[in-house]
């Protein structure tokens, strides 16, 4: 999976490109670990080019909700396809992230 | 027309082989004439077996014998996927425990639990034996 960052001042967009599998959400938990600043206010994970993500992207997404309300930040969710709204509907996180 | 494809993978319980998993279950299915969001549901149903195998089956086993067999047959009208995995790890039926509670909030979730929630949502049916071996089996069907 390719993902890739850009940062303007307190907001990060994180744009994310393959497969969200087991091996590419241990990438993508580490890159987060940088990008989850106490000072970031504004997260936007754009998922256009990800189909498929497993319950381990599935905790990241949390993980990273929890930071923002941490922060009293924003996470947006953008452009995710259906397969993958599909996990989140099913695993009730449909109605408790903000999608775009 | 009515065909049958099926593939055996005796692999290592080892996450490097996640993708040879991913890909085969592909390979095999789609041969079959399975869509995309049917590949999708049986592709995530395993990983999150194969990955429950590979981090905690073996504890600190050396070697970490897995076998998946996948199977897809259809005919003129409809597919069905059938996906076997076996492993001789610690005895353990990833079924048996409780769902999770998907009401909770955000600061209520804990780690884990939605993996094989997910494979139960995904899946047409389910099955855990213990022979010598964990065997858990999986179903999909598909219209044509």
């Amino acid at each position: 999976m390719k993902i890739e960052k850009i940062v303007e001042g307190n907001k990060t967009e994180v744009l994310l490109d393959g497969r969200l599998d087991t091996n590419a959400a241990a990438e993508f938990a580490k890159e987060m670990e940088t990008i989850l600043t106490p000072d970031l206010k504004e997260l936007v994970i754009d998922m256009q080019n990800c189909g498929y993500m497993a319950s381990s992207g599935l905790r990241i997404v949390v993980n990273a909700q929890k930071t923002m309300d941490a922060n009293q930040g924003t996470l947006v969710l953008r452009n995710v396809p259906g397969d993958v709204m599909e996990v989140f509907d099913m695993t009730g996180l449909a109605d408790l992230l903000t999608f775009e | 027309m009515a065909d049958t494809l099926e593939k055996q993978l005796d692999i290592e319980a080892d996450l490097d082989n996640l993708d040879l998993v991913l890909d085969t279950i592909e390979e095999i299915l789609s041969g079959a004439g399975a869509g995309m969001k049917i590949i999708k549901a049986c592709q995530l149903s395993v990983e999150e077996l194969f990955v429950n195998i590979a981090n905690y089956g073996y504890a600190d086993a050396k070697e970490k014998p897995c076998s998946i067999n996948i199977q897809a047959k259809c005919d003129d009208t409809k597919g069905n996927a059938r996906i076997e995995l076996r492993d001789k790890g610690l005895k353990f039926d990833p079924f048996a425990k409780e769902d999770p509670d998907i009401t909770l909030k955000i600061k209520d979730r804990g780690v884990g639990g939605m993996g094989i929630y997910m494979t139960k949502n995904l899946m047409d049916s389910w099955e855990y034996k213990y022979d010598n071996e964990n065997i858990v089996i999986l179903e999909k069907s598909w219209n044509l």
